[in-house]
């Protein structure tokens, strides 16, 4: 108050001495609101054409900025497919040597999945299964059937009926190499690529920004259940393999990207108002946004050591039927095992298909013979090169197990014993989980190769980019167009659906319902005066250049049509025209 | 971001700078009267309170002296540019730019502005004798400046001044003590009042933080204080600005001494101490495109289209010392002058700031405070008049006055805002003693200078060729009591 009483009291002074001045208020007009332009009157806009060209402009992302950016365009934004086969190995390693106290603890699919996993000669049981014969002809021989088993399979006795890193491998292949969306992604359309689909690469899990901004819970949508045709009712459905995900990503992660744009929006006319609204520049330029040559236009910080998965559950669903093993060599190479009929992710398939490696990989065409203490040959074990397997006996020391691929064998033996205990068909789905996997990543490989990638499809950054650069305001029908270099002529776009201001989440705010874009010379539409020529690289637009005493006719997208009179330029960039609504 | 560039302020910094006595000497825009035509350092009268408070002491009666005045001025200004200029509707930023975008209209002589500045001004002086013949106190309330300025807002000068407006008030009390004859002390105390209005198109591509701003986006500009004039003068950069309402308020002091070799000569030794000067006020800048206010929201630049909020203006007035004498050639003619010096070049910079919540950009690194500092580099300036003074009756005596200024501002640093020269000075005056204790006076005062013709103003900012002419008429009534 002090303070205002000796402003006041100076104030009477200086005016009593002096006239207290005047000069004019600084004032701003009022914001009008838009309202719909009214037949036969016309309006002036001027519309700009400004440039503020950014050169290497370094905008950083960090994740709570990702995070106000629409799902969809992070989930776009495929980043690389991350071979998963090391992970898996390391967990089914890890799941293997569980003591068996912490195994008790574990879920029944865990404990079935464990169980295969430490499958040995030594501690395999192989009554009830067509090797069961062999029991009786070891003992005859007086070898034990595991060592018997063991030498068929050319392993020690002790070593893994079937190793994890086969186990990884086959799961990775089969059950997640036959899910739709492990075998493909949208990408850029090229030659090589005309339906914009790209493979993903084996045994990979495709990343996705969004998978690292909200830390992998989308997985198990991703990787569930899904149609192998989604246009056929009656197609197979893949049930799935990811039950639960999640993911830690610390906030240091951030991306940098460089670009070089125009930064401001080109200015059009909502012709329902005659608004003066913007356009999101970035899609016109987002083939010279990114500076390729620099190697830094993107850079990644944080990633890695902060790519985790905390949690990623995986179940293999069994047949809810005993599938028995082949007994004919046809048809080749696999025989004729119903397992092979199965879809690629069911768990007798999958036993199969690793019982198949494993002999195919490791057991290579032997013959084992085994001798009384008479040295009479009592029996023998026969692979061939194909993985057909016979066992003959020479003398009457019991029957041998019926000829059979290697594989039919193991897969019936690693079936039988999941059902020890009294466990149904049907009731012994695997599961595992992998949990708080540190993804060792090589930082600088994951960054080249989301280099690679985001150069061969810059397009993918188009979303990103232009929420980074989101500047559109209003709904234009059309804009107002100067080449950057070259030409100096005044060009009038008009909208396409790339041109459509963006809602929150990324989608278009409104629909692109024109009938007939373009700008005519007769009020009837019939003499189209624009074209889709090529000017400054674009010919997707309809586009007509423009002078003054111009006279074009147009029509939105509510069917209203209007006339459009180029007026005197104000200046050089500049354009005035006169917006009349003809109906 | 520098709200008020270097040239933002010129005008009410110039004008605020030459409100106080002795400093208006310096400039374009000074009152030609602070006081009566027949008061100056060697004078005896009650306006000695102002020019040598030590005359005081000389006086015998009480004195009432108040007056009444106008002002009006003929100021012109052609620009001329020197410099490359990019064409007003693009946005380039980073000199040298491509020569497509210069536009090669923009140079050489532009259309004459002017301004015709009306303002009326007033003074009362009081003395009064408490010991006879010894010790006498003085009383000044008077407009040491006023003015008026009123260019085109769209001609060429408009990043320079618009619009300015300036009054300030000094209440003054001081005393003379006569020791004898020969000898006479005497010292004063002012209070100063100023107010200040401006107006003139803000030219962001000269504002440092600005160019800071657009240097945190990573991007190399050309755009600050020092920005060629490539970059210059864009339509969307240049924004309207004003500074209404601000009000300083000061304290400064003077002390003179007169010597009386003879009872024929005076001589008069005078110093005026510096002042300093805080203008408070409010500030508005229309920002209202969508480039400031929208398009490049995303990248953290968006104002409100109209900011407004508080602005401060400092500075501090120079020191000035006078030397007068005059001299009785007879029963009818008396000669007078002096010779003052002003430290002009204490005045280096304004210093300017303005505070806003709706200024902060926080993306851009740009706060709610902005502080800039503005250099002047004004020179130090010597004024010399000299006057004679003849009584033509026992009750009418008739005056002739001529003077000179030298300028304070040089080439650099020189606008419309603040025009200047070599100032010549002519007046006359007379004063009709009604009575024996009441007179009538009347001045007539002019100054002009001689078309000034710039060209090494920095960046090209004020180029061109300056012309001003003042006239000032004053009444004054004199009372002796």
């Amino acid at each position: 108050m002090p303070t205002r009483r000796l402003a006041l009291a100076t104030s009477v002074v200086t005016a009593l001495l002096g006239p207290v001045g005047c000069i004019d208020e600084v004032a701003v007009p009022a914001a009008e609101d838009p309202i719909e332009a009214a037949i036969g009157q016309p309006k002036r806009v001027v519309l700009r054409s400004l440039r503020f060209e950014v050169d290497d402009f370094e905008q950083a992302v960090n994740l709570e900025q990702m995070r106000k950016l629409p799902r969809k365009v992070l989930d776009d934004l495929w980043l690389l497919d991350f071979d998963l086969t090391e992970s898996v190995t390391v967990v089914l390693d890890e799941l293997r040597a569980l003591p068996p106290a912490e195994a008790d603890a574990l879920a029944p699919a865990a404990q079935n999945l464990r169980r295969l996993l430490n499958m040995n000669p030594d501690n395999v049981d192989l009554e009830g299964t067509q090797l069961e014969e062999l029991i009786a002809l070891s003992a005859s021989v007086g070898v034990p059937p595991a060592r018997a088993l063991a030498a068929l399979m050319q392993i020690g006795v002790t070593d893994d009926a079937i190793p994890p890193k086969v186990v990884s491998e086959t799961f990775l292949d089969e059950l997640l190499g036959s899910h739709p969306a492990a075998q493909s992604r949208q990408g850029a359309v090229d030659a090589d690529h005309p339906d914009g689909l790209w493979p993903i690469a084996a045994r990979s899990l495709p990343i996705t920004l969004g998978d690292i901004v909200y830390a992998f819970e989308s997985l198990p949508e991703r990787f569930g259940p899904a149609s192998l045709d989604p246009d056929d009712p009656n197609a197979l459905v893949h049930p799935g393999f990811v039950l639960a995900a999640s993911g830690i990503t610390e906030d240091a992660f951030t991306m940098y990207v460089r670009v070089n744009l125009n930064a401001l929006p080109y200015k059009g006319v909502d012709l329902t108002t005659s608004y003066v609204a913007s356009v999101n520049s970035t899609a016109s330029q987002i083939r010279d946004v990114f500076d390729f040559s620099n190697p830094d236009w993107i850079r990644v910080e944080g990633l890695s050591k902060n790519l985790t998965i905390s949690e990623m559950t995986v179940r293999v669903l069994e047949d809810d039927a005993f599938v028995p093993g082949g007994d004919a060599r046809e048809p080749l190479p696999t025989g004729n095992s119903p397992a092979w009929g199965l879809p690629p992710w069911l768990f007798e398939r999958l036993i199969a298909e690793m019982a198949r490696r494993r002999t195919v990989e490791g057991i290579g065409p032997h013959c084992d013979q085994y001798k009384l203490a008479t040295d009479v040959v009592a029996f023998e074990a026969c692979v061939d090169d194909t993985g057909w397997t016979e066992m003959t006996t020479f003398t009457d020391v019991g029957n041998p197990p019926p000829p059979a691929y290697l594989w039919d064998m193991l897969s019936e033996v690693a079936q039988v014993r999941l059902h020890d205990g009294g466990l149904a068909e049907g009731d012994a789905d695997v599961e595992f989980t992998l949990r708080d996997i540190v993804i060792p990543l090589d930082q600088a490989a994951i960054v080249k190769q989301i280099k690679v990638n985001l150069e061969r499809n810059p397009e993918a950054l188009i979303g990103i980019t232009e929420q980074l650069n989101d500047n559109a305001d209003g709904d234009a029908d059309f804009y107002y167009f100067k080449p950057s270099a070259g030409d100096s002529g005044d060009y009038l776009f008009f909208v396409t659906a790339d041109d459509l201001r963006k809602d929150a989440d990324g989608l278009p705010a409104r629909p692109y319902e024109y009938e007939r874009p373009g700008f005519f010379a007769d009020p009837e539409l019939t003499d189209k005066r624009s074209s889709k020529a090529d000017i400054d690289g674009d010919t997707s637009h309809e586009k007509v250049r423009v002078a003054p005493g111009d006279v074009l006719y147009l029509e939105d997208d509510d069917r209203r049509r209007y006339k459009i009179a180029v007026l005197d330029k104000p200046s050089a960039n500049n354009l005035a025209l006169e917006v009349t609504r003809t109906r | 971001m520098r709200l008020l560039s270097l040239r933002a302020l010129v005008p009410a910094c110039a004008l605020f700078a030459l409100a106080v006595p002795g400093s208006a000497r310096a400039s374009g825009l000074d009152a030609p009267i602070v006081t009566s035509g027949q008061s100056h350092p060697t004078a005896r009268d009650a306006a000695a309170v102002y020019w040598n408070p030590a005359n005081l002491g000389y006086l015998k009666k009480g004195e009432v002296l108040a007056g009444v005045g106008l002002i009006v001025g003929d100021i012109r200004y052609d620009r001329e540019r020197t410099g490359a200029y990019q064409t007003p509707d693009t946005l380039q930023f980073n000199a040298p730019i491509d020569p497509s975008y210069i536009d090669g209209m923009k140079t050489g002589p532009s259309g004459q502005v002017k301004a015709n500045p009306i303002a009326p001004s007033g003074n009362f002086f009081l003395a009064y004798p408490v010991v006879k013949d010894r010790l006498t106190l003085g009383l000044g309330i008077y407009v040491p400046f006023a003015a008026a300025l009123k260019f085109p807002k769209t001609g060429d000068q408009r990043w320079q001044a618009q619009q300015a407006f300036i009054a300030t008030s000094q209440i003054h009390l001081g005393a003379g003590v006569r020791i004898n004859d020969y000898v006479a002390l005497g010292a004063g105390v002012a209070y100063v009042l100023g107010f200040a209005e401006l107006s003139k198109m803000q030219d962001f591509a000269g504002v440092q933080e600005f160019a800071d701003g657009l240097n945190t986006l990573g991007q190399k500009n050309s755009f600050g204080p020092a920005a060629p004039t490539e970059v210059r003068e864009l339509d969307v950069l240049s924004r309207p600005f004003s500074l209404k309402r601000a009000i300083a308020h000061g304290v400064t002091f003077n002390v003179g001494v007169t010597v009386n070799p003879t009872k024929r000569l005076n001589i008069a030794l005078t110093y005026f101490h510096s002042t300093a000067m805080r203008y408070r006020g409010k500030f508005a800048v229309d920002l209202n495109d969508p480039f400031f206010t929208q398009d490049l929201a995303a990248q953290g630049l968006q104002f409100k289209p109209l900011v407004r909020g508080d602005a401060t203006l400092e500075y501090t007035l120079p020191k000035r010392i006078t030397l007068g004498v005059g001299y009785d050639i007879g029963e009818r003619w008396r000669v007078d002058g002096f010779v003052q010096y002003v430290r002009y070049s204490e005045l280096d910079a304004f210093r300017v700031t303005a505070t806003s919540p709706d200024l902060a950009q926080p993306e851009l690194g740009i706060g709610d405070t902005l502080a800039v500092n503005l250099p002047r580099m004004w020179k130090d300036s010597i004024w010399v008049e000299a006057s004679g003074r003849f009584r033509a009756t026992e009750r009418l005596l008739l005056s002739a006055t001529l003077g000179y200024q030298s300028p304070a501002a040089p080439n650099k640093t020189i606008d419309t805002a603040s025009p200047d020269g070599q100032r010549i000075i002519g007046a006359l005056g007379g004063v009709l003693d009604v009575s024996p204790r009441i007179s009538l006076l009347a001045d007539a005062r002019f100054q002009g200078i001689a078309p000034r013709e710039v060209r090494g103003s920095d960046y090209d900012l004020g180029n061109g060729t300056y012309r001003l002419f003042i006239a000032a008429i004053a009444g004054h009534l004199r009372a002796r009591f």
